[in-house]
């Protein structure tokens, strides 16, 4: 039966496997040994894996300075290898044996999205997203610049600069895959990151449309909670999902928590609503208008319940100010 | 060379005059004046001072907005007449009128010596003083020029022009014979000073009973006051028809009442801002003090006629929408005083234009069935031009909040 060994990295990773059929195999740092190992914490000939007449293999310490160790840590001069994935520690350098006949993990199936992202991570399809991007920034400058003394044609000069920003959350998870051992996937982590901004940029035309006409209707409300939210957590879970992070939880838990940024930084700000209420303003020209306006007798009628919502709420506050002072007395 | 022999002759012949009255006006009457202080429980120290004088045996006037911390939490201050040196006597409540800003007080020690209110008011021109302790320094008489009745003021008050300073808030104006014509109450600084007429002492005198009442008594006649007030002040408005003006292609309202003084700007047509604009505002300069953190009363108004025919209608639209992305009451309230704004946003038609209507709410903690109205307003944009309209009223009840904003929307419109 053929042996294998694998090397690992510190985290556990394979970095190189190699298969061999012969009775031996030296391993160490030395050019003459079957595995030649990197590690200087290893020995030119550190140790020697052997077959014996009972056919059984046995790993042995050719008296090397560091020693071999077994996965509690013990140190052993020799060791026979009883099961298939038994782990060991040369010097610094990790390795796991294997049988041949090690049962391999049931096969992965294609996920839908993956063929979305090879898609989207086209190099067309990419640069189309990321020239909307660009876009809808010179846009925004351009809507806000105004007077002879608007500089919306130098902030233009800015886009680079805030798409490199954009960019550099792919860039970190592309940046921890490599430190981690994973693959980058910086191309598919860019398309996921620039298709999310076209399609919030899309959604904000969307919700000013609905904001402009519909504002009152829960179906507007629900929608300008909701939408953000998910397509915050298909972000978030897609890009945790091209890192291909294993553990669910970790996945869930890293996915909610960036999504909940969103939530959570408005909800921790004070606001003066005493002062300065908050309300719905958005405009649009007259073109974009698609229904009927209200009468101003309907505005007044709704304009009742502010009334009689506010009245109970001060009424709240005087009988808490009456209790209050009551057990001050 | 001559001019300064008569100066001095005019000098030598109006000082003495003048200097005799206010002598004699101060010795008489020094007695019947004194020091209001409310002193805080914990700290026992001053916390707002003011002036008050006797106009019975035991009973005193002052402003409103002296004791008003008393009123506003009882069980944290105490409110003293400070008569002479280390001699501190309690003070009772009997009776406010907030609106006029007077309080009259009781004193447990009894006064020969009083102030008599005069019958009427001096000529314009006559010579009155004023009398006080501005900042603390001791009680001073200053002399000032009657100059009638304030013009454009909903709350009655007097025009003197005389020296009246923080302090001397609640002590008596006088005209020559020593009769109360008034009480001081606020300045506008440069020697524009301001009193509440006699008349209106006159009346919370007559009102007044002879016990004392509790503070939760004395909150209700102050909200009875708020109430009678708002309805005084807005029903000539919501039933006489409104006086409209042109403000580029809107309409809106001109002098709408006396009290109600309005402002014009707008922006030099050759600088090229994109944007041409036309902005009106209205308000009043008075208003009513609760306490240091409320006022209420007050109706303000204020409207923008935005051109920008040069710009793209995108562009247009969203500088025009941004100067409605933000508005505020006009009256001061805190936390503690009011709720949060509660507001409805609608596209309404008004005489068949589509505008953008905010219409907010907040309610008063301590005055039930009293609110403050804000309303704001925006034409949908056409051929980027647009017309935003705003009021804010203060203190007012739902019934005239409603009926105001009715009237406003049917006649601040759009003439197209």
């Amino acid at each position: 039966m053929a042996i294998l060994i694998e090397l690992l990295n510190s985290q556990g990773r394979v970095t190189e496997r190699h298969k061999f059929s012969q009775p031996q195999i030296s391993l160490g740092r030395g050019y003459n040994n079957d595995i030649i190992l990197l590690d200087p914490h290893s020995c030119a000939e550190h140790a020697i894996l052997t077959l014996n007449e009972q056919q059984q293999w046995q790993l042995t310490d050719m008296d090397s300075v560091n020693g071999v160790h077994n996965q509690r840590g013990q140190r052993v001069s020799q060791q026979p290898i009883t099961q298939s994935g038994q782990e060991f520690t040369l010097g610094k350098q990790r390795l796991r044996i294997l049988f041949s006949d090690h049962p391999v993990a049931a096969t992965q199936p294609l996920h839908a999205t993956e063929r979305l992202f090879q898609l989207l991570s086209s190099p067309w399809l990419l640069l189309g997203a990321i020239l909307l991007v660009a876009l809808s920034l010179g846009y925004e400058f351009w809507l806000s610049g105004i007077g002879e003394d608007s500089q919306w044609h130098k902030q233009l000069l800015l886009i680079p600069f805030i798409l490199l920003m954009f960019a550099l959350w792919p860039i970190l998870l592309a940046v921890w895959a490599r430190f981690t051992g994973r693959e980058p996937r910086l191309r598919p982590q860019l398309a996921l990151t620039f298709s999310l901004l076209v399609v919030w940029a899309c959604w904000d035309i969307v919700l000013a449309l609905l904001n402009f006409n519909h504002n009152n209707s829960i179906l507007t409300q629900g929608l300008s909670y909701l939408l953000p939210t998910v397509m915050l957590l298909a972000f978030f879970w897609l890009s945790f999902a091209l890192m291909s992070i294993q553990r669910r939880w970790l996945h869930i838990g890293l996915t909610l928590l960036l999504s909940g940024i969103y939530w959570l930084y408005p909800w921790t700000q004070q606001t003066d609503r005493h002062y300065s209420p908050q309300y719905q303003y958005q405009l649009l020209p007259q073109a974009w208008l698609m229904r009927q306006p209200a009468t101003t007798e309907r505005l007044l009628e709704q304009s009742d319940s502010l009334f009689v919502e506010t009245a109970a709420e001060a009424g709240q506050a005087r009988v808490k100010k009456a209790a209050k002072q009551a057990s001050v007395e | 060379m001559w001019y300064r022999v008569f100066c001095g002759l005019v000098l030598v012949l109006a000082q003495p005059l003048s200097a005799d009255t206010a002598q004699s006006v101060f010795n008489n009457y020094q007695d019947a004046l004194i020091q209001v202080q409310v002193i805080e429980n914990q700290t026992q120290r001053k916390s707002a001072i003011g002036s008050g004088f006797y106009v019975s045996d035991d009973l005193l006037i002052t402003n409103y907005h002296v004791i008003a911390e008393k009123i506003q939490s009882e069980q944290q201050y105490q409110l003293m007449a400070n008569v002479g040196a280390d001699n501190k006597q309690p003070l009772d409540i009997i009776a406010v009128d907030v609106i006029n800003d007077l309080a009259l007080l009781r004193s447990p020690v009894q006064q020969s010596r009083q102030f008599s209110l005069a019958e009427g008011l001096p000529a314009q021109g006559e010579q009155v003083f004023s009398l006080g302790n501005p900042h603390d320094l001791g009680m001073v008489v200053v002399p000032g020029t009657f100059n009638g009745m304030k013009q454009q003021s909903f709350y009655p008050r007097l025009h003197v022009t005389g020296s009246i300073n923080p302090g001397m808030s609640g002590g008596p104006s006088v005209n020559s014979d020593g009769k109360v014509i008034g009480v001081n109450v606020a300045t506008a600084g440069n020697q524009i000073g301001f009193v509440v007429p006699v008349a209106q002492v006159n009346a919370l005198l007559v009102a007044a009973s002879n016990t004392v009442p509790d503070i939760a008594t004395l909150k209700q006649k102050i909200l009875q006051q708020l109430l009678t007030n708002q309805q005084q002040m807005l029903s000539p408005l919501l039933n006489e028809d409104w006086q409209m003006q042109a403000l580029g292609k809107g309409q809106v309202p001109e002098d709408i009442a006396p009290f109600v003084q309005c402002w014009g700007r707008a922006t030099e047509p050759e600088q090229d801002n994109g944007i041409d604009t036309a902005t009106a505002s209205c308000g009043q300069s008075e208003q009513i003090y609760l306490s240091a953190g409320l006022t209420t009363g007050k109706l303000e108004m204020q409207f923008e006629w935005l051109d920008g025919k040069d710009l793209h209608p995108l562009k247009f639209n969203h500088h025009y929408q941004s100067r409605i992305s933000y508005s505020g009451a006009d009256n001061r309230a805190g936390k503690h005083d009011v709720t949060d704004f509660n507001c409805h946003s609608d596209i309404v038609a008004l005489a068949g234009v589509a505008t953008r209507v905010i219409f907010c709410v907040r309610a008063y903690k301590d005055y039930p069935e009293l609110f403050d109205a804000l309303y704001l307003a925006a034409t949908v944009a056409q051929e980027q031009q647009g017309f935003i309209s705003h009021f804010t009223l203060a203190g007012v009840t739902r019934e005239n909040a409603k009926a105001f904003a009715r009237k406003f929307m049917e006649a601040v419109i759009w003439q197209s």
